[in-house]
């Protein structure tokens, strides 16, 4: 089941021997400016969210532009380099395919190995950005990406509508964006 | 030759097979016609070409019992018309409409069994309505003449004596004549394991007449056309092909022009012969040559591998708080979606997102990609597909924020839907808890589904993908004021033309979770009209919030709620004391405020008061 995450808690602004590698800010020990800082992220007139005018459509272009690059990436891999696919994704990627759950990379690479050589065709994505850890929009948070599409099977005559839910994430370790989570299904 | 001397013929030929069991086939046929008599005059032959006459009865009776009509004749002196049926009970349906008025004229309709008492009258003229059982017996009899050990000798049938007698055509013979096919019926209800049949001698021109070979003697074995009048490979059509006649070994096409022609042309048999394989391509033997010279390939049976690596499941979700909390979300969401958009403020974060787009190609299963914009008008101008809207003016706009912006330009402007959750069928859930993520938990919930459009013209009926992110709804917000237990971070629906629940309800194994709710709304109650607003947090279906468990073992809990005034980051620290201790939210709170918010402080404090804390003090 799905229980990866669990060992995922980054609580970002919250541990102290975690260091955010793309902040230039120096890491606050005074819980006070804690407190001011988080009181930017969750406020009762914004909520959980963060997107106000001013940086929205800076985190439309970042968000979007993720998701652009994302999808005709993630595809091409999938159909042409598979074995590669594994890069975007970790062992604590939640993984969802038809109903059936894999926790982490290596049992659904196991399972996408055994699929029969695919090409997908995108006919729609869209995205959001997530309010995440940090409001700065220069230090992308995660985004939620959905793709429509279809997909033929090399070894099927006619091709499958799909559907596929990312959520990616920076690696804090490099920064760079792998699958949080994916939900795929044939709709 | 009348009847009498037909039957006398017939009679002494049963004694020459001796078979007692005939004599009753005979008696049994002649009870299955059907005569319709009217009472205007002229109308025999009329009635006889009007299918809605045959239409007629065959639907009068069709309650009782349905009845195969063939063999219609007609009698024009008598203005009757005759037809044969399948047996008693439907001669016995029809006969019972006798009276009946038909294009304002009355039918009586007798079974042959009434007729053959008049039949017997010397004054009767010869019965129209033995026609059909007279050539029965006699193809019947001709057949037995014709039957040796599995081999069924059909030659020169025209010009057999016992099909003479009886006015039968030889197939072929006339394009109306059905006799090759009440031969070849005949033939296979006596004897079905005949694999060698011949229908030398024919003057067939086409193989058509006896087509119906295919149907009766699917697996023949042997065939011989020798000496027909077969010209062209064409001629050969109605019983080529592999689907024809699969098992057919031998095959005798000696003595037709389309093989004399042909070789006389080329002066070898070389592509006769590759026409004729062609056209049958299971035959060794042809024209008592075998056929030789073809390369085969032998690769067993090719076993069908299941084609996925895995079955398609059905719904997911990680725990069965997950399962009840989505089903309730989701349940009170669309019920309020396609209710009143406006209440639906409440269920948005002050800073949640959604947008929405379109996919205007036709699913594959109907045919070629149809692109149809013409369908979707009412939602391209605000369809966020970022494939297709590059610009970033428009990928922001059409991204919308707050619960207000999204509730009053982003819902209320699509059109009215309906959503029929008492089908869960109809919908497929996906949902699990995820930690991390956001500051909050929060549960990710994918839901594919369908649902009704409702214009003020015309309906249509759509599939639909959604995804929501959803946080627990904060004590005291208007949400949970609302009764709303979730609140939304992100909503992004996506539609398409209609497609059907298919590729999820055809799931080869039962879905993940516990057997009870996959239909959104089994545990729910009917929703009240209107969302009550008292200050407290009642839900929206009473019946509802007695089933939800706010809080179990297994699940990172989703009761604890930041009181108000708290900061966030001293909820998360009240979290991370929660998960080392295992208090009750409310007491790690309390740990927490007596040790400055220090996390390390409080999990000793609590240690050290571990004995003294009331039991249920601990989750």
């Amino acid at each position: 089941m799905l229980k990866g995450n669990e060992d995922m808690i980054q609580w970002h602004y919250h541990t102290k021997e975690h260091e955010d590698p793309l902040s230039t800010k120096e890491r606050a020990d005074d819980p006070a400016k804690d407190d001011a800082k988080i009181s930017e992220v969750y406020d009762a007139k914004t909520g959980y969210g963060l997107l106000n005018s001013d940086s929205l459509r800076a985190h439309v272009d970042i968000s979007s532009k993720g998701a652009d690059q994302f999808v005709e990436l993630y595809y091409k891999l999938f159909d042409t380099q598979r074995g590669v696919l594994n890069r975007l994704y970790r062992d604590s990627s939640a993984i969802l395919w038809n109903g059936n759950a894999y926790s982490g990379i290596t049992p659904f690479s196991e399972f996408y190995n055994k699929l029969s050589s695919s090409e997908h065709i995108i006919n729609s994505y869209d995205c959001h950005p997530l309010p995440t850890q940090s409001l700065d929009p220069n230090t992308p948070g995660s985004i939620i990406v959905n793709v429509s599409g279809t997909v033929k099977y090399s070894n099927e005559t006619n091709p499958r509508l799909f559907s596929q839910s990312f959520v990616l994430s920076p690696d804090p370790t490099n920064g760079s964006f792998y699958v949080w989570s994916d939900c795929f299904r044939f709709v | 030759m009348n009847l009498l001397e037909t039957t006398k013929k017939l009679s002494s030929l049963l004694q020459q097979f001796g078979n007692p069991v005939f004599g009753h086939e005979v008696l049994l046929e002649v009870l299955l016609e059907v005569l319709l008599e009217v009472t205007d005059q002229g109308q025999g032959q009329d009635l006889l070409n009007d299918n809605g006459l045959f239409d007629f009865i065959t639907r009068k009776v069709s309650r009782e019992v349905e009845v195969n009509i063939s063999s219609k004749r007609s009698n024009p002196t008598t203005n009757t018309v005759s037809f044969l049926v399948d047996n008693i009970s439907q001669a016995k349906a029809i006969a019972a409409l006798s009276g009946i008025r038909y294009n304002g004229q009355k039918l009586t309709i007798t079974t042959s069994e009434d007729a053959r008492i008049q039949r017997d009258r010397p004054s009767e003229p010869s019965s129209r309505s033995s026609v059909g059982q007279k050539t029965l017996n006699a193809i019947q009899v001709f057949v037995r003449s014709r039957y040796n050990g599995g081999f069924l000798n059909l030659e020169k049938i025209g010009d057999d004596d016992i099909l003479r007698a009886a006015n039968v055509a030889p197939p072929g013979a006339s394009s109306r004549s059905e006799s090759g096919t009440t031969i070849i019926r005949t033939a296979a209800e006596l004897f079905p394991d005949a694999s060698t049949i011949s229908f030398a001698s024919n003057e067939l021109k086409s193989l058509r007449p006896i087509a119906s070979l295919a149907q009766y003697f699917p697996k023949l074995m042997n065939l011989s056309l020798k000496g027909n009048r077969l010209r062209d490979f064409k001629d050969l059509d109605a019983l080529s092909g592999p689907k024809a006649l699969p098992h057919l070994r031998e095959l005798i096409l000696l003595d037709n022009p389309v093989r004399d022609v042909d070789i006389a042309l080329n002066k070898d048999d070389i592509s006769y012969r590759r026409q004729i394989t062609k056209r049958f391509p299971s035959i060794q033997m042809l024209d008592q040559t075998p056929v030789s010279g073809k390369i085969q390939f032998n690769v067993g049976d090719i076993v069908e591998s299941p084609k996925l690596p895995m079955p398609i499941r059905g719904n997911f979700f990680d725990s069965q708080s997950t399962q009840e909390t989505v089903n309730e979300f989701l349940l009170n969401y669309f019920t309020l979606f396609d209710a009143d958009r406006s209440m639906l403020e409440h269920v948005y974060d002050a800073g949640a997102t959604f947008s929405y787009s379109i996919v205007t190609t036709a699913p594959p299963s109907k045919g070629p990609a149809k692109n149809t914009p013409g369908n979707w008008h009412q939602y391209i101008s605000g369809s966020r597909n970022l494939h297709h809207t590059q610009e970033l003016g428009a990928r922001t706009s059409r991204l919308h924020v707050g619960n207000k912006a999204i509730v009053h330009q982003g819902l209320k402007p699509l059109p009215q839907t309906v959503h029929d959750l008492s089908d869960g069928a109809k919908y497929s859930i996906d949902a699990w808890q995820m930690t991390g993520l956001l500051p909050s938990i929060c549960i990710y919930i994918m839901v594919h589904g369908e649902f009704e459009e409702r214009l003020t013209d015309r309906r249509s009926r759509r599939s639909f993908e959604r995804s929501f992110i959803v946080a627990p709804a904060l004590q005291g917000s208007s949400a949970a004021a609302n009764g709303w237990k979730c609140i939304i971070i992100s909503d992004q629906l996506t539609m398409r033309s209609y497609s059907g629940a298919g590729a999820w309800t055809h799931a080869t194994s039962p879905s993940n979770n516990t057997p009870a709710v996959n239909a959104l709304s089994a545990n729910a109650a009917p929703i009240p009209a209107s969302i009550p607003s008292t200050g407290a947090t009642m839900p929206l279906s009473a019946v509802i919030a007695a089933n939800i468990k706010t809080s179990l073992p297994n699940a990172p809990a989703l009761d604890s709620f930041p009181m108000p005034g708290m900061s966030q980051v001293q909820h998360q620290k009240a979290l991370e004391l929660q998960q080392l201790t295992r208090l009750k939210y409310a007491y790690a709170v309390e740990c927490l405020t007596s040790t400055d918010w220090n996390v390390a402080a409080g999990a000793v404090l609590v240690e050290q008061r571990r004995a003294s804390l009331p039991s249920d003090a601990w989750q």
